[in-house]
């Protein structure tokens, strides 16, 4: 094993920590605690194991396939910021809504 | 002044202003049938002083931004019947003063009125704030392809129906921008005069914070997202 190998998987694991604690916390639901625990594994998978995914850069004609990797990764990526992006914005525009009822409404009440 | 038939009101959005806001309401409510404060909650006295001045006063629990806050003073004067409403800054830059003459271009059938601080040159606005402001209406024009000599102005004048038909989503300072989107979207009749600001120490104090390089980056990629998303 090379050390970026190492260092990697020592990530995966304090990650596999944390989303195991979550669980027992009930703070994520079983499907998804199941999700991520087997995308994680599946990941440190390919670390472990880079060649086992160079079938499918030969069937995308790319080079390696750790370059699958990091194209997927950055895809993913970018899909999850710009859904963040969206979310935030729906939440802030709800808690704008809110605190402007309750501005309104209070001055109804009291008059 | 004050006709009954042509409600006016004045919109003060005030974020931490009690220093201030009892003069410019006090002022404000020589020109206007009813003021209306918009407190986006401050931590000072700044709710109990508008409310003690004969305003009528509306708290965010939070502080939302002065888009956020503008659209609650909108609502808020559309409900007491406003047929004009004015928004004007609560840092007392702005002489309540001018108030009528927007009064009266609304009543000529104009339909969003801008108190320009530039229409004439540089004014006294002081420089790094009149650099800003020139970035602002050069995006704002490239945003919205409506060209304004200043943008920014926080005195402002709407007709009852302008206010209906706009349907403003920005939380922060980026709204200033977004109501000329409106003004081309709905193909509002859209005027600017000429105002002379009122540079007190205080209200160049907290333009600084308010009004700096950071907030404008920060206004301008609000702006972008709103574009875009």
């Amino acid at each position: 094993m090379i050390l970026f190998q190492i260092l990697l998987i020592f990530f995966i694991v304090i990650i596999l920590t944390r989303i195991i604690l979550r669980f027992k916390h009930q703070e994520l639901s079983l499907a998804n605690f199941l999700v991520w625990l087997l995308f994680w594994i599946l990941v440190a998978g390919i670390i472990l194991y880079p060649e086992t995914i160079n079938f499918l850069a030969r069937i995308l004609g790319i080079g390696r396939g750790v370059d699958v990797a990091i194209y997927f990764s950055l895809i993913l990526l970018f899909y999850f910021i710009f859904y963040l992006t969206i979310r935030i914005r729906s939440l802030e525009s709800k808690i704008t809504k809110l605190a402007r009822k309750m501005a309104l409404n209070k001055k109804d009440n009291e008059s | 002044m004050i006709n009954k038939n042509f409600m006016t009101i004045i919109v003060i959005p005030a974020f931490n202003e009690e220093k201030t806001i009892a003069k410019v309401i006090e002022k404000s409510l020589n020109y206007a049938d009813k003021v209306v404060v918009v407190d986006d909650g401050s931590d000072d006295k700044t709710s109990i002083i508008a409310k003690n001045q004969g305003a009528e006063v509306f708290k965010h629990c939070i502080n939302l931004g002065l888009g956020a806050a503008l659209i609650t003073g909108f609502k808020a004067a559309l409900k007491f019947g406003a047929d004009v409403v004015i928004t004007l800054d609560a840092d007392g830059q702005h002489n309540p003063r001018e108030v009528p003459k927007l009064v009266k271009e609304i009543k000529k059938g104009y339909q969003f009125v801008i108190g320009s601080r530039m229409k004439k040159g540089l004014a006294e606005m002081p420089f790094l704030r009149y650099f800003y402001n020139l970035i602002a209406n050069v995006v704002t024009f490239l945003f919205y392809g409506v060209w304004s000599s200043d943008s920014q102005s926080g005195l402002r004048a709407f007709s009852k129906k302008a206010l209906k038909n706009m349907g403003l989503k920005s939380q922060k300072m980026e709204v200033s921008s977004e109501f000329f989107g409106e003004v081309k979207k709905h193909n509002l009749k859209f005027k600017e005069i000429k105002i002379r600001p009122i540079y007190t120490k205080y209200s160049l104090s907290k333009g600084k914070t308010s009004q700096g390089f950071i907030t404008g980056i920060k206004t301008f990629l609000r702006l972008l997202l709103n574009k875009i998303i």
